[in-house]
């Protein structure tokens, strides 16, 4: 390369710069060192928050299913419904019913 | 052969001695601010740091070099942004001098300098200051660019041409 003709002043950097350097990479290090198991925690509790909800809604569809058929069928032990059956069990408290809904049993042939 | 991947601390610090100069020269005629321009050069070697694992120490200087001018660029385009948004028009228009060394340079030249620099379009400046700081061959910066090597030679011709203008020195010399 030709030596070009130098325009600009060379200027020297503020005097401590390596000091600097080394002071920000550890306080970078020990901050990953600090956050990274609350991250980590955080993303875990978001994970099981989201596994609790999705499976909370899986368990509440057939109870609340379940309810609206023993609503309906009241005073009825045993009714059809599309190939299904609900069979009322045994409940200690008189305000609470409780309904088994399962397949229809296959109609016998008398 | 080629050289296993990896930077030890060693090597980071020797790199640190070596370009920490010439690297706050380029970031500092970009943001004119001292100590927005060590912290550029810091944030470099920390990203450099960061991915020293899987680094040649043959690519480490190419890529600081670009590191420090994109870090330097985008730090400009945010104070420009900021100037603007805010209406302070004294945010950029003086480098301020924040250093005994700064006060020392304080002079009508280096004003006449410091604006005849930031009239040159980012090209121009781009390539002077790799050529003025990085003692790189032309080739060097223009692998660095991605641009021809006659183009770097005749750009930093522009650039200067410009410059030795705005000083009112004649073209001859060069």
């Amino acid at each position: 390369m030709s030596s070009p003709e130098k325009l600009l002043p060379v200027l020297s950097p503020p005097p401590g710069g390596w000091e600097r350097l080394q002071a920000r990479r550890e306080s970078f290090s020990s901050t990953v060192v600090e956050w990274l198991p609350l991250v980590s925690g955080g993303l875990a509790a978001t994970v099981l928050a989201a596994v609790f909800l999705a499976s909370r809604n899986e368990v509440r569809m057939p109870f609340n299913a379940a309810r609206l058929m023993g609503e309906r069928s009241e005073g009825v032990g045993l009714r059809m419904l599309d190939q299904r059956q609900m069979t009322a069990l045994p409940s200690d408290d008189p305000n609470v019913r409780l309904y088994w809904v399962g397949p229809a049993a296959p109609a016998s042939s008398d | 052969m080629r050289e296993a991947p990896g930077i030890s601390e060693a090597e980071w610090r020797d790199l640190y001695g070596r370009l920490e100069r010439p690297l706050y020269n380029l970031a500092y005629r970009y943001v004119w601010r001292a100590q927005e321009a060590q912290d550029i050069v810091h944030d470099a070697f920390l990203q450099l740091w960061a991915k020293r694992a899987g680094m040649l120490g043959e690519t480490a200087d190419r890529y600081l070099w670009i590191s420090v001018l994109n870090l330097s660029r985008k730090r400009r385009r945010w104070s420009r942004a900021k100037r603007f948004l805010t209406g302070d028009a004294e945010l950029l228009s003086l480098p301020a001098f924040d250093s005994p060394e700064m006060n020392v340079a304080r002079t009508q030249q280096d004003s006449s300098l410091h604006a005849a620099i930031e009239r040159l379009p980012e090209k121009l400046r781009t390539v002077l200051l790799l050529v003025e700081f990085s003692e790189m061959s032309y080739e060097a910066i223009s692998e660095l660019l991605s641009i021809p090597a006659g183009t770097v030679a005749s750009r930093r011709h522009l650039a200067m041409k410009q410059l030795r203008s705005a000083f009112g020195i004649g073209s001859a010399s060069e």
